[in-house]
């Protein structure tokens, strides 16, 4: 491909783009990891499960675009939320427990919806059709669009809503010391669900606004919670600003390695990946304890 | 050396019920499907002694696992006796221990899990560029042998490399993993040189994982590869089996395979359920069971014959923040030094 200035340009949008949809993903697991510490494998899972359900609920049930996207975010949220009630809240003090038990869950997810929706990519509809071409040269996937759009709102949304209101203080009270905010009237347990229910909404909504990009089906479940994961360590740790930062550069990655390697784009992303953990582990703008 | 003669006895039972299944029983089916439970008893066994011994979460046992297959591929088409192109496939896919070992001196936890995970998918995306979707294959001339020969073969692979696991888990060796395992700090403030403990362990993991893999490829496969085999799906099955079966036992991961593979190989058309139900039972098992059936089987056994009092879980409270699974099964172990 030649490499002009308007296909630079091009792509360089689309990384952006693409990166403010993952940092939302990453935000859900960073939340989920920086609160909780302990890891979450169905997060992909909910990924898939919002692409999966804004299909069912636009393509099979004729509801509008706004329906689908609601009624994905509002199932991965419930489904976090009974997910750390209901299962992690009893293994919580052992991550290597939470890891191996999510991991069942996964499974069971990923099974289901392999029942309900079959093996294949499903042909998920476009629900905002178009490109915006601005400046006469780049022209912007409405889809990918929208989704970075709500990418950049959940990012200031979470931002706001971890410093001014009283749940959202609460939960970067319990994660700096979960035993003084117990003692001070905050139960741990429904901050714990709360912040769980959230992760898996940043990521069912992303899959929910991405799914006619990047295709759904069962197995990709495990894509989504590496990228989440790439996010995380190149943002660091619990910090909203850091994921962003983390969802752009790995859409840059994930975009230049399309163009160099179009047959495996993740090999770039998973070799950086793997420099950064080893040379720091706590990520690249990583401070720890801190959301 | 003292170890819990109740694990050992149990998987002497099994895998004795194993050996005299084909007088019984003539079923081709029955007896493929249960060289496909053997070969993942190993599998499971060989991750086990990583997680469930050492303490090292290695989410991705399938690439030392593919790799051990690949090769004996390679040196079947090479027309390599199976007994030379096992044990060299074996040898080499070891090295993959040192893979995992990098990223286990930086980081642990979490951390280490992801890396793992993604040497997986990353072996999988070049396994795919260099084998394509066919895969290779040994072919036709290469020396496949009868059903009951890959039978005993398997069982005899499965059998001797368990009980070198087991060995090697109740030996000093062992114990200095499971001081590790259960706080590396301690272990590392008495004297224990933990890097070259984890690179000892992952590089024997490795080769029994790699063991494991070459006899996919002979008795299952027949001397054919292909990318599939680092399929996340395969690689966590023996994550499953390993935790359902009993974590640092070793013998569980033989009651794991016949919990989760021979209802599957069954239900080949229900397939999606069976698979939804080894979800479950693993959810269930990590909720319920701690640290696995064979772990609670001992538990129920020692205190009938015993009647020993449950002190462990009272100590398993104490130490709640630390896994309380782990404190369970050295207590046990420090049990079964006093017998």
């Amino acid at each position: 491909m030649p490499l002009t200035l308007d296909f630079l340009e091009q792509i360089t949008a689309n990384a952006v783009l693409l990166g403010f949809a993952y940092g939302m993903v990453g935000l859900g697991l960073s939340l989920v990891l920086g609160i909780m510490n302990v890891l979450n494998i169905s997060h992909g899972t909910m990924y898939v499960l919002g692409g999966f359900l804004t299909f069912y609920v636009v393509s099979q049930l004729h509801y509008p675009p706004l329906v689908g996207f609601a009624f994905a975010a509002g199932i991965t949220f419930v489904l976090g939320f009974v997910l750390q009630v209901g299962l992690i809240s009893r293994v919580s003090n052992d991550p290597a427990r939470v890891m191996l038990l999510t991991f069942g869950v996964a499974i069971i997810l990923g099974q289901i919806s392999l029942l309900i929706w079959g093996g294949t990519a499903i042909p998920t509809p476009s629900i905002v059709k178009g490109y915006i071409v601005i400046g006469g040269v780049v022209d912007f996937q409405t889809e990918l669009l929208l989704a970075a759009l709500v990418g950049i709102a959940v990012a200031i949304g979470t931002t706001i809503f971890l410093r001014s209101t009283k749940l959202g203080k609460a939960m970067r009270m319990v994660s700096q010391n979960s035993e003084a905010a117990l003692s001070l009237g905050v139960n741990s347990k429904w901050i714990f669900a709360v912040a769980l229910g959230i992760g898996s909404l940043y990521s069912g909504l992303a899959g929910s606004l991405l799914s006619p990009i990047t295709f759904v089906y069962p197995d990709y479940q495990w894509f989504p919670l590496i990228y989440a994961f790439v996010v995380v360590i190149v943002g660091g740790l619990g910090s909203v600003i850091g994921s962003v930062v983390g969802g752009l550069i790995f859409g840059i990655l994930e975009t230049v390695g399309q163009v160099i390697f179009p047959s495996s784009s993740d090999v770039l992303v998973f070799l950086l990946i793997i420099v950064i953990i080893l040379l720091r582990p706590r990520g690249l703008f990583g401070a720890k304890d801190r959301v | 050396m003292r170890f819990s003669k109740i694990i050992l006895a149990i998987g002497i039972a099994f895998y004795g019920s194993i050996a005299i299944l084909p007088l019984l029983s003539n079923d081709q089916f029955l007896l493929s499907t249960m060289i496909f439970v053997l070969v993942f008893a190993l599998f499971a066994a060989a991750w086990d002694l990583s997680y469930g011994v050492a303490g090292i979460i290695n989410l991705g046992p399938g690439v030392a696992y593919g790799i051990g297959s690949y090769l004996f591929v390679y040196f079947a088409i090479g027309h390599y006796s199976p007994i030379l192109a096992i044990t060299i496939s074996a040898l080499i896919a070891s090295l993959t221990g040192f893979l995992y070992w990098i990223p286990s001196i930086r980081t642990s936890g979490t951390y280490l899990a992801i890396v793992t995970l993604i040497l997986l998918l990353l072996a999988g995306e070049i396994a795919l560029g260099q084998t394509g979707e066919e895969g290779i294959s040994a072919g036709l001339n290469y020396y496949i042998p009868s059903l009951l020969q890959s039978y005993y073969a398997s069982l005899g692979i499965a059998v001797a490399a368990s009980a070198s696991m087991f060995y090697l888990s109740y030996s000093r060796f062992g114990l200095k993993l499971k001081a590790m395992r259960d706080d590396e700090i301690a272990a590392k403030s008495v004297g224990i040189n933990v890097y070259v403990y984890k690179l000892v362990t992952l590089i024997v993991s490795s080769f029994f994982l790699g063991l494991s893999g070459a006899s996919t490829a002979y008795f299952v496969e027949h001397a054919h590869f292909d990318y599939g085999i680092f399929g996340i799906t395969t690689n966590f099955l023996a994550i499953v089996i390993s935790v359902i079966g009993g974590s640092a036992t070793i013998f569980g991961s033989i009651i794991g395979a016949l919990i989760v593979i021979l209802p599957a190989n069954y239900l080949t058309s229900y397939s999606t359920y069976a698979v939804i139900a080894y979800g479950a039972t693993m959810v269930i098992v990590v909720l319920f069971f701690r640290s696995g059936i064979l772990n609670a089987l001992e538990g129920i056994l020692r205190r009938a014959m015993k009647g020993k009092p449950k002190v462990s879980s009272f100590v398993a409270h104490e130490n709640g923040m630390k896994g309380s699974s782990k404190v369970q099964t050295s207590l046990d172990d420090k049990y079964s030094e006093h017998e």
